[in-house]
């Protein structure tokens, strides 16, 4: 394993999307501590924030308070990544392969723009969990997020492919303008849930608030694709969240947009 | 050869490489996933009359299946990736989209595909909902009773159509017995079906005929009432023989069948009146799989 320790806690945002297992792969300890970083607009390099300890293990952790560190993780395309502690914005951006474990709490954006892949997160997840680069017309079109904790707003907004775990509450606009793909809520979301959305699932165990009047309401189901997903879920060592996959009340929606998505809530 | 009593035939079965598929259907309860299995496996007995040869392979518990409820698989056998495709599409469509509270999934990976729910979902009019779970992807189509759950492809194989073998003996009723013996036996063996009715055939076919528009016909050498008649196969004391063809997945797969319903056939030889266990071939000139019966029994 490669263990990367923060010295210190970066005055401004340190972006260190570069620090991804495939980069590192093969390089000694002194080489990983030229490899360039950017602090703000400054240009430095790992050794000036990073303690280096290198096994030939192809494994990477970071250890520390990790709150101003952006992007972790971003454009990884296998391996397994650890950190320890809260992270900061953009955890996993970009993310196509491997697995990202969180032993913490998640920032702005994380899993944006993610394609493949595992990310886990042990807290909470701030707002725009799954979502899109700015401007972009799709999210997240692959892998599995999962947050024991609860999301911010906007989780799985634009969201094309893929699936979202939120153990605990979403904030608003959850799944807005999702194109496919899925999301399970272990608690309930906040207000428009499912807006504009076209496809995909929402399934909010813990209810939505506030459904809009643009989902019709198609009465309790008990879903064949559920027991598939509780499956999956188990799979994924989430037991008692796929115990909870039953009978359930089906929105159809978004009208406003034509689509044929749904927004799942208990009966 | 001689096994508790029955001559068994210095002779092989001649089988053939097929397209072979399996499909894992479930239901509410395992009566209604079998009664969707015999549905769309139904008229499937032979790839001539039928475009495709299809059987129940096993029952599945719900440990076994993608959605934890009862199923059973079945295996399809074409003589083409193209042929397989479209009896997928027909029976599926018309035999397990029809049965209430099933659903349908891929049984085995294979090294080419097709499609099943991909077929199929143009009958959610445009209410269909593609739903990708881990490495899966499945077409969600509503139905009266539901959602109609079908994987969106299914896995296609190289496999072996035709294993085969006859049992010879001296009345209509003992062989039946042995016969019946035999299937039972050979349904415990995985990855094979029997595709004809019971897994038993009587109307064992030689190729061509005397009338110009029938590709094959009886095959009179093996019919005991033609036997003084024809350049019969047969002995004297034969009055009885019926036919058990074999489609796998694998050629061990066939072999392990044979040798299994051979067996069984032949176990109280001495009270069932069966005599003679032998097999079908072609000279071994046109299929590439040979089944020697004493290599199989050895």
């Amino acid at each position: 394993m490669t263990r990367l320790v923060l010295k210190a806690e970066p005055p401004v945002r340190l972006a260190v999307d570069g620090l991804i297992p495939e980069r590192l792969a093969g390089l000694s300890p002194a080489e990983i501590e030229r490899l360039p970083l950017a602090l703000g607009n400054r240009r430095q390099c790992v050794a000036d924030w990073f303690r280096i300890e290198a096994t030939d293990d192809a494994a990477v952790e970071i250890e520390g308070d990790c709150r101003r560190l952006d992007k972790i993780g971003g454009g990884m395309g296998g391996g397994t990544l650890h950190i320890r502690g809260d992270v900061g914005a953009y955890l996993g951006i970009g993310l196509s392969g491997g697995t990202i474990a969180v032993a913490g709490a998640a920032g702005y954006g994380a899993a944006t723009d993610m394609r493949g892949g595992t990310l886990r997160i042990s807290g909470d997840a701030g707002d725009a969990l799954g979502g899109a680069l700015p401007g972009a017309l799709g999210g997240m079109r692959g892998g599995t997020v999962l947050v024991a904790g609860r999301a911010g707003a906007e989780t799985g907004r634009r969201l094309r492919r893929g699936l979202v775990i939120v153990g605990g509450d979403a904030g608003a606009a959850c799944g807005a303008e999702m194109v496919a793909g899925t999301i399970v809520i272990g608690g309930g979301t906040g207000t428009l849930a499912g807006a504009a959305m076209r496809r995909g699932s929402i399934i909010a165990l813990g209810g939505a608030l506030r459904v809009g009047a643009t989902f019709a309401d198609c009465g309790v189901h008990d879903l064949i694709f559920l027991r598939l997903l509780a499956r999956h879920l188990t799979a994924l060592g989430l037991g008692s969240l796929a115990a909870r996959l039953g009978p359930l009340r089906r929105w159809m929606g978004d009208a406003a947009v034509g689509g044929t998505g749904e927004l799942l809530v208990p009966a | 050869m001689n096994l508790a009593g029955v001559a068994i035939d210095d002779t092989f079965a001649e089988a053939f490489g097929m397209r072979a598929t399996r499909l894992a259907i479930t239901a509410e309860t395992m009566d209604w996933a079998r009664i969707a299995a015999a549905s769309m496996t139904g008229f499937a007995t032979s790839v001539i009359g039928c475009g495709v040869e299809a059987g129940i392979e096993r029952e599945l518990a719900p440990a076994d299946t993608p959605d934890g409820r009862p199923g059973i698989a079945v295996l399809l056998f074409a003589v083409s990736r193209d042929a397989l495709a479209k009896a997928v599409r027909d029976r599926v469509g018309q035999c397990v989209l029809t049965c209430t509270g099933t659903a349908c999934y891929a049984g085995l990976a294979g090294d080419a595909q097709v499609p099943l729910g991909r077929a199929l979902r143009y009958f959610g009019d445009g209410y269909q909902s593609a739903k990708r779970i881990g490495e899966r992807r499945y077409w969600r189509i509503p139905v009266m009773d539901g959602e109609f759950v079908c994987e969106d492809f299914a896995g296609v194989q190289r496999a072996v159509g035709g294993g085969n073998f006859l049992m010879l003996g001296r009345s209509r009723a003992s062989v039946l017995a042995a016969a019946e013996r035999a299937v039972a036996a050979m349904r415990h063996v995985p990855e094979v079906i029997m595709p004809f009715p019971g897994g038993l055939v009587r109307s064992g076919s030689k190729v061509g005929s005397r009338y110009k528009f029938l590709p094959a016909s009886t095959n009179d050498p093996f019919c005991p009432t033609l036997k003084g008649a024809v350049e019969t196969a047969l002995e004297p004391d034969v009055a009885s023989v019926l036919e058990i063809v074999i489609d796998g997945l694998t050629e061990a797969a066939v072999g392990a069948a044979m040798a299994a319903g051979i067996r069984a056939a032949c176990a109280d030889a001495a009270q069932n009146g069966l005599t003679r266990i032998t097999a079908g071939n072609y000279g071994g000139k046109l299929g590439p799989f040979h089944f020697h019966l004493h290599e199989l029994l050895q």
